[in-house]
C-alpha cells in the first residue's frame, strides 16, 4: 500500500519517541531471552550433570563402620565411603576430598582429571587464591601439581559448614586428590554416600549401625541453593519483560492515538477516496510490527552481548558448568509476543477513531464538546497556578496514568535492586549482628558441666519435625544470656520461654506446639511454642538451658556449647564445630560484592526507562498544548513560567508511581524469594532502607528535572506566529 | 504611548526565494487612538500587528513604542514588553479550553500586580453570568467577549485586535465593536483593529491601508461615527 511509505517518515519525524519504544521492546525481549536461555541452559546442565556425576540420594554417618558389600547385597542401593580433610592454605581452608568412582563423581571443567600427586580445585577458590593449572601447591607438607578445575556434585555451592549461608571463595574451597594422597593426612573425616532405594536401607542401617547423621540430598544447601536460585528465573523471565511490554503498550497507544487524531482530516479524505477502514487500520498495524522487529534486532544484540557475563554472574558461586549459549527460540517468542501485544495496542488506539464517518473526520472535530464532571470541578478558592495545573492534569488523565505507570515500572526495577540489598543488610543486621553477640561459638562433641568453664555455656540438641521431617535445632540458653540477644517487636526478650525463629515460623506456619523426634535417641517430644523472635536464619528453637536439659533428661548444668569473645584454647578433638561471627559477616560481604554492580546496572536501567517515559509524556504534553503555550508566550509569560505551569504537575504522579512501587516490590520479592528461601531455612525480611528509598526517588526526581530542562528548549522553539497562522489556515 | 513605524520591512526567505510581507512601512499613531488596518488577504496586516505586538520581528526598520525601540529588544525584553504593554484579541478567540471564562481572564491577570479587577472587567464585557462556564459552553460572541476581557485585564497601553469580528455574525460583531469603543473610552487604551471589513474603519480615528506589504494610504478619520452606526 502506497500509504505505508509514510511510516518511515512518521517514525523519523518523531524519532526520539519511537527510539524510546524500540529500546523498551529491546529490553523486554533481551531480558526474556537471557533469563529464558539461562534457565534452559541451567536445567539442561543440571540434568546432564546429575547423570554424569551420579549424584547421591543421601549422605550419612554411623556410630559403627558399615559393611558396604552387605548393604549393597541386601538392598537395591549403591554405597560408597568418601574421606575428606581440611587443610590450611594461605589463610584459607581447602577441603581435600577423595576421588570417588561410583557416586558423586567429580566433573572436570577445565584441564584434566587428577593422577596421584595431582589436585583439581573448584574454580572460584582457584581464582580467589590465584591458582592456575600447572601450578604446584604445597598443602601442609605435601606438594601437588594442579591438573585442572573441578566440580564436585555435593559441593556445587561450596560452603564450609552445612549451616553456612554464604560461600566465600577467598576463605574456603574444595579440591579432589587421589585416595592414596588423602590418606597421608591425619584427622580424616568420612561420610557414606548412598544412592538407590534408600528408605528401606536407612531403617536397616540405623538398626544395625546407629545413624549419627543423615542428610537427604534435597536438604543439602550446597546442592539445592543453585536449583532454588535458578527456579526464580522463569518468573523473572516472564514478569519483568511483561511489565516493560505493558509500558510499551500504553506508550504506543498514547502516541498512535495522538498521530491518528492529528490525521483525522487526511483519514476522512482517504475514506472519501474509497479506502476502507480495514485498509487504514492495517496501515496503523504496521507501526507495532516495525517497532517489534527493530526492538527484537536491538534486543538480540543486547542478548548476545550480555548472555555470557550474566550467565557468569549468575553461576559464579555455583560450581557447575553452564553453557552461555543464547537459545534463539526465546528471541522468536519474544518477537511474537511483542507483535501481539503492541498490535493490540495499535488496534485499541485506532479502532474507535476510524469508526467515524468521512464527513465527521473531514470536519476535524471528533472530541465530545460535553464538559465532563471531572473538568467541571470548582477550584475557585485556589491560586491560579494550582488551578491551571489541576485542570491540565484532569484534561490529560491518560497521560497521568501513563506517567504513574512509567514511574512505577522504573521504580520497581530500581527498588528490586535496593530491596534485595536492603533485605540482605537487614538479614545480616537482624539475624547476625543484632542477635549473635559472641565472637566465637564452640560446639563440643561431649557434654560438660557449665561450672567447669569460665565462659558462658549453652546446649544444642538436634531434632526433626515429626510431621515434615525437617531438621530442627534447639538451643538451651542462660535466661540472661549476654551472647544471644532475642528481639521481639523491637524489644529485647529474656530467654524464659520457648521462642522460635521467624524462618522456622514461616515453615511451620503456626506457633502453638510442635512434635519433635530426638535424632539421638529417636524419642518423640511435644514442645509448646510461646512466641516468635526476629531471627531470620535457621530452624531454631530457643529455650532456657534447664528446660532443655529436663527434656533431654540430662543434668541441669550440662552444656555442650561455649560462647566466647576471645579464641579459646580447646583441644581440637573435643570440638565438633567452631563458628566465627566475623568470618560469617565477611563471607556475606564477599558474596554481596557483585550485588553492588547489579545495583548500579539496575539504577542506570531504571534511569533510562524513567527518562524515556517522562520524555515521551512531556513531549506529548508540549505537542498537545502547542497552541496554549504559544498563547501564554503571546500574553507575556516567560519560558520558565510556562514550563512550570505545564510540567510541574508531573511531580505528583511521579510520587504516586514511586510510592505504589514500594509495596509492589515488597510483595513481588517476597513471592519470588521466600518460597525458595523456606527450603534454605531462611526468611528474608523484605526491607527497603529509608536511605535507599530517598535515593531511589532522587533518581526519579533527577529524571523529571532533566526532562523539564530539555522541554524548556522545545517550549522556546514553539513559534507564536506559526501557531496563529496555522489556526487561520 | 505613541507608536512610530519607520521604514519597517519583513522579509521571509524559503530556500532561494524571498517574499516581502512588509516593505518600507512607515506610519505614526497617537496614544488613545483606535487605528484600523485595512487590506486584502496577504497584504501584511497581521504581520504588521504581530511585529507591533512583539510576537514577530522585523527584518529592517525601527518600531518605536513611546521611547522604547521595540525592534532592538532581546527575546526576554520582548516578553516583558508584551507582558507590560500589550493585549491581544484574535479572530478565533484562542481561549484555553480546559479553563473557565474566569480562569481564562485570570491567566492574564496573573502577569501583573496592577491588573484590573476580574469581576469588574467581566461586568464591563457583559460576561458576569457566564464566568464559570468553559469556552465550549459559550457562543462565538461570548467567547470573543472573554477574549477581550482577557486582553484588557492587564490594563494594557495597546490593544491589538486581529479580525475581531471575522468569525462572528452581524449583530454579535456590532456588540464587539461597541465593546472595543467602550474600552477605548473607559481606559484610554490605544487600539489597533486589523480587518477585511472596510466599514469598521469608519469608527476609527486613523486608517492605514496596505497592499502587498506596502502602505497605500494613511489618513485621519475626521468623520468618525459610533460603532452603533457602522453598517455593512
Amino acid at each position: 500500500m502506497i500509504l505505508n511509505k509514510r511510516i518511515k517518515r512518521v517514525l523519523f519525524q518523531n524519532k526520539t519517541q519511537y527510539i524510546g519504544l524500540i529500546f523498551l521492546v529491546a529490553l523486554s525481549i533481551s531480558l526474556y531471552a537471557i533469563f529464558g536461555s539461562l534457565a534452559f541452559n541451567f536445567n539442561e546442565a543440571t540434568s546432564t550433570y546429575n547423570s554424569k556425576t551420579n549424584i547421591e540420594d543421601a549422605k550419612f554417618l554411623t556410630l559403627k563402620e558399615v559393611d558396604i558389600d552387605k548393604i549393597k547385597g541386601l538392598y537395591n542401593v549403591n554405597l560408597e565411603k568418601r574421606y575428606e580433610v581440611d587443610v590450611n592454605f594461605k589463610n584459607s581452608t581447602l577441603r581435600l576430598i577423595e576421588l570417588t568412582g561410583e557416586i558423586n563423581k567429580p566433573l572436570i571443567i577445565e584441564g584434566r582429571m587428577i593422577k596421584e600427586g595431582e589436585i583439581a580445585l573448584n574454580p572460584a577458590y582457584a581464582k580467589a587464591n590465584n591458582i592456575k593449572i600447572g601450578d604446584v601447591i604445597n598443602l601442609e607438607g605435601y606438594e601437588y601439581s594442579v591438573s585442572g578445575f573441578v566440580s564436585i556434585p555435593d559441593y556445587i555451592y561450596p560452603t564450609k559448614s552445612l549451616t553456612d549461608l554464604m560461600a566465600d571463595p577467598t576463605k574456603f574451597g574444595v579440591a579432589i586428590v587421589s585416595s592414596k594422597d588423602i590418606k597421608k593426612y591425619s584427622g580424616l573425616n568420612y561420610f557414606y554416600s548412598i544412592k538407590g532405594d534408600i528408605s528401606n536401607a536407612k531403617e536397616y542401617i540405623d538398626k544395625e549401625y546407629k545413624i549419627l547423621m543423615w542428610q537427604d540430598i534435597k536438604d543439602n544447601l550446597r546442592f539445592t541453593l543453585a536449583k532454588k536460585k535458578i527456579e526464580q528465573l522463569p518468573q523473572l523471565a516472564v514478569k519483568i519483560p511483561l511489565l516493560f511490554l505493558s509500558l510499551t503498550f500504553i506508550l504506543l497507544f498514547v502516541l498512535l492515538k495522538r498521530i491518528i487524531k492529528l490525521e483525522i482530516k487526511e483519514i476522512g479524505t482517504l475514506y472519501a477516496l474509497g479506502y476502507t477502514k480495514s485498509e487504514i487500520q492495517r496501515h496503523y498495524l504496521f507501526y507495532p510490527i516495525i517497532i517489534s522487529l527493530l526492538g527484537t534486532i536491538l534486543g538480540a544484540f543486547f542478548t548476545l552481548l550480555l548472555q555470557k557475563p550474566l550467565t557468569d554472574y549468575y553461576v559464579f558461586y555455583f560450581n557447575i558448568p553452564v553453557s552461555p549459549n543464547v537459545k534463539y527460540n526465546f528471541l522468536l517468542y519474544g518477537l511474537l509476543e511483542s507483535i501481539l501485544i503492541l498490535s493490540l495496542s495499535a488496534y485499541a488506539a485506532s479502532s474507535k477513531l476510524l469508526k467515524y464517518s468521512p464527513t465527521t473526520l473531514l470536519r476535524g472535530k471528533i472530541e465530545s464538546q460535553k464538559i465532563s464532571k471531572l473538568t467541571n470541578i470548582k477550584l475557585n478558592k485556589l491560586k491560579f497556578k494550582h488551578k491551571f495545573r489541576i485542570r491540565e492534569s484532569l484534561r490529560g488523565v491518560s497521560k497521568i496514568i501513563l506517567l504513574i505507570f512509567g514511574i512505577f515500572t522504573a521504580s520497581t526495577l530500581l527498588l528490586v535492586g535496593f530491596a534485595a540489598k536492603g533485605s540482605v543488610d537487614a538479614l545480616i543486621n537482624k539475624s547476625i549482628k543484632d542477635t549473635f553477640k559472641y565472637k566465637y561459638s564452640y560446639i563440643l562433641k561431649e557434654n560438660i558441666n557449665k561450672n567447669e568453664i569460665n565462659a558462658e555455656g549453652f546446649k544444642v540438641a538436634y531434632f526433626k519435625n515429626e510431621e515434615t521431617n525437617d531438621n530442627i535445632i534447639i538451643h538451651g540458653l542462660k535466661k540472661d544470656t549476654k551472647h544471644i540477644k532475642l528481639i521481639k517487636d523491637k524489644k529485647e526478650v529474656k530467654v524464659d520461654k520457648v521462642y522460635i525463629t521467624s524462618s522456622l515460623y514461616d515453615k511451620l506456619n503456626k506457633k502453638s506446639s510442635i512434635k519433635l523426634i530426638n535424632l539421638f535417641n529417636n524419642k518423640t517430644i511435644d514442645i509448646k511454642i510461646d512466641d516468635v523472635v526476629d531471627v531470620y536464619t535457621g530452624n531454631v528453637i530457643y529455650m532456657p538451658l534447664e528446660m532443655l536439659n529436663q527434656i533431654l533428661n540430662e543434668d541441669r548444668n550440662s552444656i555442650n556449647g561455649i560462647y566466647s569473645d576471645t579464641k579459646l584454647n580447646i583441644d581440637e578433638d573435643k570440638v565438633l564445630k567452631i563458628e566465627n561471627i566475623e568470618e560469617i559477616l565477611k563471607s556475606f560481604d564477599v558474596a554481596l560484592e557483585p550485588v553492588k554492580y547489579m545495583l548500579i546496572a539496575m539504577g542506570m536501567l531504571s534511569f533510562i526507562i524513567a527518562l524515556i517515559v517522562v520524555y515521551i509524556v512531556t513531549s506529548l504534553i508540549i505537542e498537545e498544548n502547542k497552541h496554549s503555550i504559544s498563547l501564554l508566550k503571546i500574553l507575556g509569560y516567560y519560558e520558565g513560567e510556562i514550563n512550570s505551569l505545564m510540567l510541574s504537575f508531573m511531580f505528583i504522579p511521579s510520587i504516586i508511581g514511586y510510592a505504589l512501587s514500594i509495596p509492589f516490590v515488597k510483595a513481588f520479592l517476597s513471592s519470588i524469594l521466600n518460597t525458595s528461601l523456606k527450603d534454605m531455612n531462611l526468611a528474608m525480611p523484605i526491607e527497603i532502607n529509608p536511605v535507599y528509598s530517598i535515593l531511589g526517588y532522587a533518581i526519579i526526581y533527577i529524571v523529571l528535572v532533566i526532562s523539564k530542562f530539555i522541554s524548556r528548549k522545545r517550549i522556546f522553539n514553539i513559534s507564536m506566529v506559526d501557531i496563529l497562522k496555522l489556526q487561520k489556515d | 504611548m505613541s507608536i512610530n513605524f519607520k521604514n519597517v520591512t519583513k522579509e521571509y526567505k524559503t530556500g532561494s526565494n524571498s517574499f516581502f510581507a512588509l516593505k518600507n512601512v512607515s506610519f505614526e499613531a497617537n496614544e488613545g487612538e483606535i487605528v484600523a488596518v485595512l487590506g486584502p488577504s496577504g497584504s501584511g496586516k497581521s504581520t504588521l500587528l504581530n511585529i507591533l505586538g512583539g510576537i514577530d520581528r522585523s527584518t529592517e526598520g525601527e518600531i518605536l513604542f513611546g521611547d522604547t525601540i521595540v525592534s532592538k529588544l532581546s527575546d526576554k525584553e520582548l516578553t516583558k514588553y508584551r507582558r507590560d504593554n500589550i493585549g491581544f484579541v484574535f479572530q478565533f478567540y484562542n481561549l484555553i479550553p480546559n479553563l473557565t471564562a474566569y480562569e481564562n481572564i485570570e491567566i492574564a491577570a496573573e502577569l501583573t500586580k496592577s491588573s484590573l479587577k476580574i469581576d469588574e472587567v467581566l461586568e464591563a464585557v457583559g460576561m458576569m453570568q457566564n464566568k464559570n462556564k468553559f469556552p465550549q459552553e459559550l457562543s462565538g460572541g461570548e467567547q470573543q467577549r472573554v477574549s477581550i476581557a482577557r486582553a484588557i485585564i492587564k490594563n494594557p497601553k495597546l490593544l491589538l485586535c486581529d479580525e475581531p469580528t471575522g468569525a462572528l455574525d452581524y449583530a454579535t460583531s456590532k456588540e464587539v465593536l461597541e465593546l472595543l469603543d467602550k474600552i477605548n473610552k473607559m481606559y484610554g487604551t490605544t487600539i489597533f483593529i486589523v480587518t477585511h471589513n472596510t466599514s469598521i474603519a469608519s469608527m476609527c480615528h486613523r486608517i492605514i491601508k496596505l497592499r502587498s506589504g506596502q502602505i497605500t494610504d494613511v489618513r485621519i478619520n475626521k468623520d468618525r461615527i459610533s460603532p452603533k452606526e457602522v453598517e455593512w
